[in-house]
């Protein structure tokens, strides 16, 4: 069951009902129940890995929480990170490796018999195993306490609208809001379901009419040069972060509704000037899990010294930012371009600033701007291609043979200026965002505006939405 | 006196009951709307006008889009489409012909891989019932409950047809605002493709994809036949017979990677299925290029042409027309 299909309108209000219908102390069971059957729709034989991982994790935390021992905390940490991780790996990774085990034995001329191993993903593995990873990490750091009830941290992990794409949430500011006691408040649960109604405008209206052209011309590549395949690829950074944040947006709304506040993965990526900026402004849960699990560790190893050290650490933490999207070359690409970007802005960081004095700010920002955007762009487009090879041939082939005659992507005219005006009112909305709390803005309205509004955006999705009940993106990861 | 205060929950409550009532209330006089003024308008068949010249109309698959230029073949128009099976063909066709008197001759795809039970199995596919939606209109009752019994992935699409529900209401709205200021084309009805004059080829050696598709099943064996396909493919045989067009089959050239793959279950399914058409509508004609030989940069993969392949192509067909 995703959220942009049917079903999910009639479980959600159901889980809703249930449970402000429950007293607050058996609220977790309702969300356990509701969590486990959300993922069981996806895959029934894989609950039990989510539970298994989830126990596993309980007792490691627990364990870790009783002892003080050194040696003796840092065994259990390796053992439990070692199995939630142990899972990601086999179910992600494992073919990868094997793939490349198997290229040097035969390069060395030794036989190799290991099988590759054919069990689809199991869906938002990537984000509960995270979630997890950074729980424990938490606990062995002491900066957050073990949770001792099984059944309210089984509830949390589980968490139906984070399940399967995120954010990814920390323990020490997500476990507590399960022993609030949430009202049904009903401004808040409005304003949920505002936001909900916004994701699904991004997903809809924009991610999915978007995807048609993108999905066209990114299938078969070798039939187009130049313009079509510029146009393509520029979509594919405005479809993936609608149907990324459209997602976000959804899951944080229907948080909302049942009390719980997550972390905002998105703050207008698009506004930023340098790459750094960007990956503080995009998936913001990932980047921020890295930057406290991966990068900090590195950077302050007494064997990665100075600036070297630095760009060392970063380049390790954006490759494995690379990976986390997915056990293929094309990811780690797409992360050390990141990496590479970000080490670049760190060795010319005073060169830069030198620069900028002597440009009119404006000029000069706006410089940055496009520059970044378009390096963002060129990353994207190995994250969209089916691999690294076709990537680089979508990249040299962008200006080759280049003519301006249209040739047919999917999309009509009419639907590229509604997806560009959606993109220009999105902009605009997030924008005013920055500057104004449009919730409250719109709260302080007369009721016929406020409903004029409501209505206006549940008939736009309507009449403008494409309902073909696609995957969301980042349900791959 | 007794004054009875409302508390502030009941008021929410009325004031959502209200919100949710006015809202259907929309959604209900937009359906009916787009039901009885929109949909009527763009899904009648008088208003579904091929260009005058055109006698010839391509339908089919993509083999057939990929394969055959109109430009090339005399008074022509291709509204071939991917994935285009006979089930939807059929009704296409019917459609067609409702409206286009001066229609002379159909030219739809005859390939083997058509006829196995994965296209069938295609109808009732979640995905492909994404891609095969734009037909959804054109069903009689008998074709509705033959796929929505089973494909329940099909609800948006029987929520909008059958009720009117203003879903993607945008596509059929610049239709409906075309035909009535008389702009609208053929190719703006969403179930018409158009030719694919695509240059270059794919990757060799080709990795049997459309093979694997056209015959295999999940466990790697051979898939049997669809018995559905069959019955659509006679039914198309028996409507042009009716309406008097020259039905004109025609297996595309394919690579001779895949030519010397075919199962020879397939070839004679083939064969008996060509019998049987020709009994049912003795009028029919059939034109086999699946063994055509085409050099290797004609191809644009295993089963299409590109631009110089459906250029030496379709002039062969125009000279047999």
């Amino acid at each position: 069951m995703s959220f942009n299909s049917p079903n999910f309108i009639l479980f959600f209000p159901a889980v809703v009902f249930i449970y402000f219908a429950m007293p607050h102390r058996y609220r977790w069971v309702a969300l356990l129940c509701a969590s486990y059957y959300f993922y069981m729709t996806w895959h029934i034989r894989y609950i039990g890995l989510l539970f298994s991982s989830t126990a596993v994790t309980y007792g490691t935390a627990l364990l870790l929480a009783r002892h003080s021992e050194k040696k003796r905390r840092k065994l259990y940490l390796s053992a439990g990170v070692g199995f939630t991780l142990g899972i990601l790996f086999i179910f992600k990774y494992f073919n990868f490796f094997n793939h490349m085990g198997r290229t040097v034995f035969r390069f060395l001329n030794v036989s190799y018999s290991i099988p590759d191993i054919s069990l689809p993903l199991p869906v938002g593995i990537s984000f509960y195993t995270f979630f997890l990873v950074g729980y424990l990490i938490d606990i062995y750091r002491n900066t957050a306490k073990a949770e001792k009830h099984f059944g309210v941290f089984a509830a949390a992990v589980a968490f139906f609208p984070l399940l399967l794409a995120g954010p990814i949430e920390r323990a020490k500011s997500f476990l507590p809001q399960f022993f609030e006691e949430h009202q049904f408040d009903f401004r808040r649960v409005q304003n949920g379901v505002i936001l909900m109604l916004w994701g699904f405008f991004k997903k809809l209206v924009i991610a999915d009419r978007l995807a048609i052209a993108v999905n066209q011309v990114y299938q078969h590549p070798e039939q187009y040069h130049g313009l079509p395949l510029i146009v393509a690829s520029i979509f594919i950074v405005f479809q993936v972060y609608c149907d990324f944040s459209g997602y976000c947006d959804i899951a944080l709304g229907a948080a909302q509704v049942l009390g719980f506040r997550l972390t905002n993965n998105f703050n207008r990526p698009f506004a930023s000037r340098s790459v750094s900026e960007f990956w503080r402004r995009w998936h913001i849960s990932l980047s921020t899990w890295m930057r406290d699990y991966v990068y900090y560790p590195l950077a302050l190893n007494k064997h990665l010294n100075g600036k070297w050290g630095i760009i060392t650490a970063t380049l390790i933490t954006f490759g494995l930012i690379g990976l986390w999207h997915g056990a293929e070359w094309k990811y780690l690409f797409m992360g050390c371009i990141y990496g590479a970007a970000i080490a670049y802005e760190i060795l010319t960081k005073k060169v830069r600033l030198k620069i900028g004095e002597k440009i009119p700010a404006r000029l000069y920002d706006a410089f940055c701007l496009i520059a970044t955007f378009c390096l963002i762009n060129f990353s994207f487009i190995f994250f969209k291609a089916a691999n690294i090879q076709q990537g680089f041939y979508i990249v040299t082939n962008m200006f080759s043979d280049f003519e301006l005659r249209w040739i047919d992507i999917g999309l009509s005219s009419t639907d590229i200026a509604i997806a560009l005006a959606a993109l220009v009112l999105l902009e605009a909305i997030q924008l005013i965002q920055s500057r104004v709390d449009i919730e409250h803005y719109i709260a302080t309205k007369p009721r016929y505006m406020r409903w004029t509004v409501y209505y206006t955006l549940v008939f736009a999705i309507i009449i403008f939405g494409i309902f073909s009940d696609t995957k969301f993106i980042y349900f791959n990861f | 006196m007794h004054l009875k205060i409302r508390s502030p929950e009941s008021n929410q409550i009325i004031k959502v009951t209200i919100f949710l009532f006015l809202g259907l209330l929309l959604l209900a006089v937009l359906s009916l709307v787009n039901k009885q003024v929109v949909l009527k308008t763009v899904y009648n068949p008088e208003y579904f006008r091929l260009p005058d010249h055109v006698e010839t109309v391509i339908t089919g698959a993509s083999d057939m889009q990929f394969g055959l230029n109109p430009e090339l073949i005399k008074n022509s128009c291709n509204i071939a489409r991917p994935a285009e099976d006979y089930f939807y063909v059929y009704y296409k066709i019917k459609f067609l012909l409702n409206s286009n008197n001066r229609i002379k001759n159909i030219i739809t795809g005859y390939n083997l891989g058509g006829l196995s039970k994965n296209r069938e199995d295609d109808l009732y596919d979640h995905q492909s019932a994404q891609f095969h939606k734009c037909y959804f209109m054109l069903l009689d009752k008998y074709g509705v409950d033959k796929i929505y019994r089973r494909n329940k992935d099909f609800y948006f699409f029987y929520a909008k047809y059958c009720f009117g529900v203003p879903l993607e209401l945008r596509q059929e709205l610049s239709l409906w605002s075309d035909i009535l200021f008389k702009k609208a084309s053929i190719y703006q009805y969403p179930f018409c493709g158009r030719f694919m004059n695509r240059k270059g080829q794919v990757a060799r050696p080709f990795r049997g994809v459309y093979f694997r598709n056209a015959f295999l099943g999940k466990d790697n064996q051979l898939v049997p036949k669809s018995k559905i396909m069959i019955e659509y493919i006679e039914k198309i045989a028996q409507l042009c017979k009716e309406k008097g067009v020259n039905l004109i089959l025609i297996s595309t050239p394919v690579h001779h990677s895949l030519t010397e793959r075919f199962p020879s279950y397939y070839l004679q399914l083939g064969y008996q299925t060509m019998q049987k058409l020709k009994e049912i509508n003795p009028q029919i004609k059939y034109y086999d290029f699946s063994t055509y030989t085409l050099s290797d940069d004609c191809f644009l993969d295993e089963a299409h042409l590109n631009s110089k392949g459906n250029n030496l192509f379709s002039k062969e067909i125009n000279k047999l027309l």
